[in-house]
């Protein structure tokens, strides 16, 4: 969840009049321009200057904040770019494509370049399309981020990252989301997705309910860097008129996934603190739900690791299991454990033993000096 | 009747003006442009309009006095932005059915009044520029203008 002066920062780019200045003026007192904005916060940057400007705001930072609006206007439009030349080599393979988080957000929700900024792009396409993907990409020169772990990923994960040359990253996803993936159909996501063209490319996004679903899980985790920007994208995605949120849908979704903790508690932070008109009966309707073990323990994870990188062993082992059990937990909590071992296998598989091995050590070793 | 216009390079240029100021990006060359005052009044014209008659036209009659200056002004602008490609003359243009917007003719009477001639700013190497930290490596003005000891 976002720090407070995160939410200062959040409610001067979001709100408007008087709340807005009031938080600008507190965010500006709060923390020091030179030392104290954070990379998360950075990113947040754009927006707020955007929604200041309207206001004739005079402060020193204004024209620096003009120019971090410049540079992520930029930014973005050279990878919408790059993003449209994957999305026309896939299409014209005969390969269905999808734009994940950032490209759809900015183009069908944010309706600015610069305000929501990107570091990289998201492509999904269906499962049954996504080794002929990888290896499409391989063939223009994309790299796989960690090439040994391919069989592994494509059979428990969502998705595998590329970067190319030019140091451009690009997440590869079959999935939009790690929780209980065996479960998801080939129609799944696709069926309610919605038309978008990105630099003169036909392409699909998802349904404004799923864009909120997908936001919500994969941005409430943890990470070094406390992850905010589900926060705005959430609160401009159902504040949009000419787009609504279908609930009900977002509702079978959170149930389907069991991710009825995340939802619960982000759309009732979204409420509570910045407005958002989440309905009262979607609210009570989470609130009755009694979680499983297994909910339980991968809300936990979520919350208190999320994707970082384990630094310790007993972490990483923590990490490994709930990986698992993330998505295995359609079964009861007993049986869902029954692929473990066959899971473990998979994940040791192609990895050099005597690195399995240093690796590991060298974990242990660290949580040892560390107690 | 078929004129003589001016067209924006898309999808090559892509372009935004914000808060007085007009940012170019030629996504094939890699270069940045920015322009402020009048040239951006001017640019938002031309980019709906096309029309560069009508631009002289409109600023010569709001400032006679200085008339000659404004005209050879605005050619050189013009003349600058086509030479970097950003612009290009399309000989088959019809002007847009909907004619001009009220805001843009106000906005270049505006600029007219006190005319300062319009001056395109270039910045290449785009991938360096990419690279400045935007609080700490930019001089006042903000990003992509670094500090003199970067």
């Amino acid at each position: 969840m976002p720090s407070a002066s995160q939410e200062w920062l959040l409610k001067a780019a979001l709100l408007d009049g008087q709340p807005m200045l009031d938080a600008w003026h507190e965010w500006r007192r709060r923390v020091d321009f030179e030392t104290e904005v954070e990379y998360s916060s950075q990113r947040l940057l754009p927006m707020l200057y955007h929604n200041l400007h309207q206001y004739k705001i005079t402060d020193p930072v204004m024209q620096r904040m003009k120019g971090i609006y410049r540079k992520a206007w930029s930014k973005n439009h050279i990878l919408f770019q790059k993003a449209g030349l994957v999305l026309d080599r896939l299409s014209r393979a005969g390969i269905p494509t999808m734009v994940l988080k950032g490209i759809p957000l900015t183009l069908k929700v944010y309706k600015n370049y610069a305000t929501r900024p990107m570091s990289d792009m998201d492509v999904m396409v269906p499962y049954s399309h996504a080794e002929r993907s990888i290896k499409l990409l391989l063939d223009d020169g994309w790299e796989l981020q960690r090439p040994n772990r391919l069989e592994f990923f494509m059979k428990y994960d969502r998705s595998v990252g590329f970067v190319n040359a030019e140091d451009t990253e690009l997440d590869l996803h079959w999935h939009p989301v790690h929780e209980m993936h065996e479960e998801i159909t080939e129609s799944d996501f696709w069926d309610r997705a919605v038309p978008i063209e990105v630099s003169g490319i036909n392409t699909m996004a998802l349904c404004p309910a799923d864009n909120l679903f997908h936001t919500i899980v994969h941005g409430l985790r943890y990470n070094d860097e406390p992850p905010v920007r589900w926060v705005p994208d959430s609160v401009l995605l159902i504040r949009q008129k000419d787009n609504p949120v279908d609930w009900d849908r977002l509702m079978e979704y959170t149930l389907r996934f069991r991710v009825f903790i995340h939802m619960s508690l982000a759309l009732n932070f979204l409420k509570e603190t910045f407005h958002a008109e989440v309905p009262q009966p979607v609210l009570k309707e989470l609130a009755a739900i009694r979680p499983g073990r297994g909910d339980k323990i991968v809300f936990w994870h979520a919350m208190k690791f999320g994707d970082r990188i384990p630094v310790s062993f007993r972490e990483k082992m923590i990490t490994i299991y709930v990986r698992f059990i993330r998505q295995a937990n359609n079964k009861k909590f007993y049986e869902a454990h029954l692929g473990l071992i066959k899971f473990l296998y998979h994940l040791a598989k192609g990895k050099p033993l005597k690195k399995l091995l240093r690796d590991n050590i060298s974990l242990l070793f660290k949580r040892k000096q560390k107690s | 009747m078929k004129r003589q216009l001016l067209r924006v390079n898309h999808p090559n240029v892509v372009h935004e003006t914000i808060d007085g100021e007009t940012i170019l990006l030629d996504l094939k060359s890699g270069y940045y442009y920015s322009m402020d005052g009048s040239g951006s009044v001017i640019w938002d014209y031309l980019a709906i309009t096309g029309d560069r008659e009508a631009v002289v036209k409109t600023m010569c009659e709001v400032n006679a006095v200085q008339a000659a200056f404004i005209k050879e002004s605005i050619n050189s602008f013009i003349g600058q932005l086509l030479k970097e490609g950003v612009l290009f003359e399309d000989g088959s243009g019809t002007p847009t059915d909907t004619g001009e917007p009220a805001y843009l003719v106000k906005q270049l009477k505006a600029a007219a009044i006190d005319f300062v001639a319009p001056k395109l700013n270039k910045y290449a190497d785009m991938q360096d520029l990419l690279l400045l930290d935007p609080i700490h490596d930019v001089d006042e003005v903000g990003w992509p203008e670094p500090k003199d000891d970067q």
